[in-house]
């Protein structure tokens, strides 16, 4: 999730070089939706094409639907810079589909909306980037698969032995994607000098020459350690009983306290010390909410900071000089930003003391 | 939402730990209480469900975390290999090029962080003002006085909250004694802080004693403390009490029994016996064990010997059929169980294998202090297998999401000692830039293997590079290593160029042998060290500075051998500077060499002398003659 937004905010990043200078003015924020937008009018022109739509939403449903209030901030400079960026895409499409070499029939899906995506690329911006998140979303989920190019061969032939060999369904394709990971025959790991002529040069953790063997070998090796007995002493299921309501208690915050002190918690580049101050709260949060922090006041309505009056008819008198006087202060606290309606409130009784306290005085100057 | 809610009306001493391990915290109590919803939770976690392939849900709303942008801008930025790490400034005068260096300065800067919190907290008035909007809490001072003063339950509860066991005891004793009763909770979180600050004076028990009916919680605290303070019989006796009160104790209780377990017992199988006993009554009790638990059996495991061995798998098995999903503390434990350091190994590289199959690839939350202990673990039994290929993996899974975390700082050298010994020096250079010296300052050892790699692999050309990076890494003062360099410089000829550098090099390290500005000796020559020397700028046709250190010889009193002196006057010959020649005769009798007469020989068959010359030959040829 978070390298597909990523994808999409490096893409955006590109851009600002041809826009006008109404873009920058807009926030990030808005930037997630506007993608979104045109995504609406892609699923209708997709629709008849089952199999990339369904993964074409699999990208849409990650965005979020505010799309309308900026469908006509975006129209404009949009069309105006899709060549660029429909150029930009694709190469990053294409170096994708390179580097991501996906279990064959999920290639020929991808290929395939490759193709109709550049069709339609220039009426739809969104869609395109519906591509770019959908390849990059299912990149990290396969880049076991990265390694095996050279291997895709041996893993179809050894796909079809297995087909025979166990007389599982759909577990199958975990299971051969264990099976990559489990190379190693029995014990040739010892027989090697430590001057040896090494096969593996660029470190893929495996050679090809082992191909099949090893991976049967893989797979009945998996049976021994981790799936033998059990200790049998614990059944599963037993629900959990209700703790105590009482918050982390010291041991958890030390345990806590602990943790944090053997693993490594500095932060590796200046958006990870960003991250920490965020969560210690010494950061605004992206995308910034002007009104963040301000909560509370968001649910005090208007006419409580402005009609102040109500404030004024106990205790002060109706007519007179300090009534114009208060109806002065009255105006000038509507118009102030800064204070709450509590503030506002204790100006007003404070000058509320103030005359009651000159009382005489007052008394003095009127007689 | 607790998170929240606790920041907000805890005091300050205690919010300053939650937002030091705020985040740990949430992992960690998202595993153990799951019924609550947490606010803070990221991005990742509210993957919308996808059910089958072709049925997508799509949720009305999707909610980022607050760090989802910057998590998004951060997963761009890869490591820069030509940078020091992020914390240390960008200046090439304040970065630091040792590990010693590395140390002070990451230390430095936590001591400066310190002291500025020191004093914001020891003069508050002065660090009142608040700028801030919204108001940050974190950065102001930190009020650690106690507010409410006058002797009541709520006074009890913030005195524990900011962790004053002394006065939490005093107040607690003052209340009863004016005959409020405190609730048990309350009490059981005073049990919690004497039992965790260690019981001085007793209080815990007396306190204990003191309560009519005491739950779990309250046995829970007594245990766990007397494990953690070394009690551990007691700990037992008082499990006892509890068996015998009929009260069930809950799983954190059992985990400090079974940490306790191993340290009343003699014997292996008694050890283990009576760990088994503990957990069949765990699960009797129907207490459900968490990570912890079956983490500490297995550590325990490790102390048992053989008995280890063969129960460790079962007890992983058994985790995975409670659906507890181990971490790398455990895969640890389970290594250190199969591994002992020093034992010889037979046959045990499977278990590696069979783990590194386990955890490729998925990325770990820490959970548990021991899972920074993983890596170190693994890569000390790739080195003392000699698995590269595991050492690979073991690198690979480094780079999956966080695990980056989970490292201690040794990884790195047994990395590159492994890769040292086993690649091709084209790899070990592309391991050496990458990581040296943005991640890793190798040792003088680990120096002097790169050096033999070299040998190895005949790529001795680099050497003057090697040598800079020795200089800046700040073991340019090491005996061995320099004299090692100055071997593998001089032994071979090489063509002209790398001639010319490796004479370069040698001057270089010529200033680390002289008295330095405030007259101290770093180094002191011996005399292969200065034959190699020589000999170096010889073979790069540098006579007049070859001659300079030739007197060298004579102030460190150090005797030069036949072959350099050899060596020299072939070289004067090619110059033919008969003069220098004849004065290295006499510096050859001077130190009353055995080879002087050979050398008189060659210098008078080989050059053309004045008579003067002849003469002052000729006497010396007596001279050496007579000594004989």
């Amino acid at each position: 999730m978070q390298v597909r937004s990523g994808l999409i905010h490096t893409q955006n990043a590109r851009l600002p070089s041809t826009k006008c200078k109404e873009r920058e003015s807009l926030a990030s924020g808005i930037w997630a939706p506007c993608t979104a937008r045109p995504l609406g009018t892609s699923s209708i022109s997709f629709s008849g094409n089952k199999e990339s739509s369904t993964s074409l939403s699999e990208g849409k449903e990650n965005e979020p639907e505010k799309n309308e209030a900026n469908a006509e901030v975006n129209t404009d400079g949009q069309n105006a810079e899709v060549n660029e960026v429909t150029e930009n895409s694709q190469q990053t499409l294409t170096s994708q589909l390179e580097t991501e070499p996906v279990v064959k029939p999920e290639d020929s899906k991808q290929v395939e909306k490759t193709k109709s995506g550049k069709e339609s690329l220039l009426e739809l911006l969104g869609a395109m980037k519906v591509e770019v998140t959908t390849a990059r979303k299912i990149r990290p989920s396969k880049t076991s698969r990265m390694s095996e190019r050279p291997d895709q061969e041996p893993m179809e032939s050894a796909h079809s032995m297995f087909q025979h060999a166990a007389a599982e369904g759909s577990p199958q394709q975990h299971i051969i994607a264990d099976m990559k990971v489990g190379r190693r025959p029995n014990g040739r790991s010892n027989a090697r000098p430590t001057s040896q002529i090494r096969f593996d040069d660029d470190g893929k953790g495996y050679t090809q020459e082992r191909g099949i063997t090893g991976e049967l070998d893989g797979v009945r090796k998996r049976k021994s350690p981790f799936t033998s007995k059990r200790l049998n002493i614990f059944t599963a299921g037993v629900e959990q009983d209700t703790l105590s309501d009482l918050g982390p208690t010291l041991w958890d915050i030390d345990l806590a306290n602990h943790i944090v002190q053997t693993t490594n918690q500095m932060p590796r580049n200046g958006f990870e010390e960003m991250i920490q101050w965020t969560k210690e709260g010494k950061l605004w949060q992206y995308p910034i909410n002007n009104e963040a922090g301000l909560e509370e006041e968001a649910s005090v309505p208007f006419h409580e900071h402005v009609f102040l009056e109500k404030h004024l008819d106990e205790s002060f008198p109706r007519q007179g000089p300090v009534r114009h006087f208060m109806e002065l202060v009255i105006t000038g606290l509507a118009k102030n930003h800064h204070l709450t309606v509590q503030q506002k409130k204790e100006h007003i009784d404070w000058f509320r003391d103030y005359f009651r306290q000159k009382d005489d005085v007052l008394k003095e100057a009127e007689a | 939402m607790h998170i929240g809610v606790m920041a907000s009306s805890c005091s300050q001493a205690l919010r300053h730990h939650v937002c030091k391990s705020s985040r740990i915290l949430r992992v960690h109590l998202q595993k153990s209480w799951p019924n609550r919803s947490f606010v803070l939770s990221s991005a990742v976690d509210q993957q919308p469900a996808v059910s089958s392939q072709e049925e997508i849900v799509i949720p009305k709303k999707k909610t980022w975390s607050k760090e989802a942008v910057l998590q998004a801008l951060a997963s761009t930025v890869n490591r820069d290999s030509t940078a020091s790490d992020y914390r240390f400034q960008d200046d090439p005068y304040l970065t630091p090029k040792t590990s010693s260096e590395f140390k002070l300065f990451s230390f430095s800067q936590e001591s400066g962080r310190n002291a500025a919190k020191y004093f914001i907290n020891t003069y508050p008035k002065y660090f009142q003002k608040d700028y801030a909007q919204p108001h940050i809490p974190c950065l102001m001072p930190e009020t650690l006085k106690a507010q409410i003063e006058e002797v009541s339950e709520a006074a009890l509860i913030e005195r524990i909250q900011m962790r004053k066991v002394k006065a939490a005891v005093d107040l607690y004793d003052q209340l009863l004694q004016a005959g409020t009763s405190v609730s048990l909770d309350v009490t059981n979180q005073l049990l919690d802080l004497i039992c965790f600050y260690g019981d001085k004076n007793n209080n815990a028990e007396r306190i204990f004693a003191l309560l009519s009916e005491p739950n779990t919680h309250s046995y829970s605290a007594l245990i766990r403390g007397m494990v953690k303070y070394g009690a551990y019989s007691k700990a037992f006796s008082i499990y006892t009490d509890l068996l015998n009160n009929r009260l069930k104790a809950d799983v954190h209780t059992f985990n400090a029994l079974i940490t306790a377990a191993p340290e009343v017992k003699e014997k292996y199988n008694e050890k283990w016996e009576l760990i088994v006993d503990l957990l069949k009554q765990m699960a009797e009790q129907k207490v459900k064990p968490n990570l912890l638990t079956l983490n500490t059996v297995l550590k325990t495991l490790r102390r048992c010997g053989t008995l280890g061995k063969s129960q460790a798998f079962p007890v992983i098995s058994e985790m995975k059929a409670l659906s507890i999903e181990p971490s790398l503390a455990s895969y640890n434990h389970l290594l250190a169980i199969f591994y002992k350091p020093g034992a010889p190994i037979q046959g045990q590289t499977d278990v590696l294998q069979e783990v590194m199959n386990e955890v490729s690839r998925k990325s770990f939350t820490p959970q548990d202090p021991d899972d920074a202990q993983f890596f170190i673990t693994a890569m000390r039994i790739c080195l003392d297998t000699k698995d590269m290929e595991q050492a690979y993996r073991v690198h690979e899974l480094l780079g999956v999401g966080e695990n980056w975390r989970l490292l201690g700082n040794d990884f790195q050298q047994n990395i590159y000692y492994l890769l040292c010994m086993m690649e091709n020096i084209d790899m070990v250079l592309k391991w050496y830039r990458d990581l040296v010296p943005s991640v890793y300052y190798p040792s003088s050892n680990v120096m002097r293997d790169l050096l033999q790699a070299l040998d190895t692999d005949n790529r001795l050309d680099l050497i003057p590079q090697i040598w800079k990076d020795i200089k800046q890494l700040g073991h340019g003062n090491r005996q061995k290593l320099v004299e090692e360099l100055l071997t593998l410089m001089a032994r071979e000829k090489h063509n002209q160029e790398v001639q010319e550098s490796f004479a370069q090099c040698a001057l270089d390290i010529k200033k680390m042998y002289d008295a330095g500005d405030r007259g101290k000796v770093m180094l002191n020559w011996t005399a292969t060290s200065l034959s190699d020397l020589i000999s170096v700028l010889l073979a790069a046709q540098r006579r007049q500075d070859a001659w300079e250190m030739l007197k060298l010889f004579k102030t460190h009193n150090r005797v030069p051998s036949e072959e350099l002196l050899n060596k020299f006057l072939t070289c004067i010959k090619e110059s033919g500077d008969v003069n220098q020649a004849v004065e290295l005769v006499q510096i050859s009798a001077g130190f009353c060499l055995p080879e002087t007469p050979k050398l008189i020989q060659r210098v008078q068959q080989e050059f053309e002398l004045s008579e003067q010359q002849k003469n002052i030959l000729s006497d010396l040829e007596i001279q050496t003659f007579n000594s004989d």
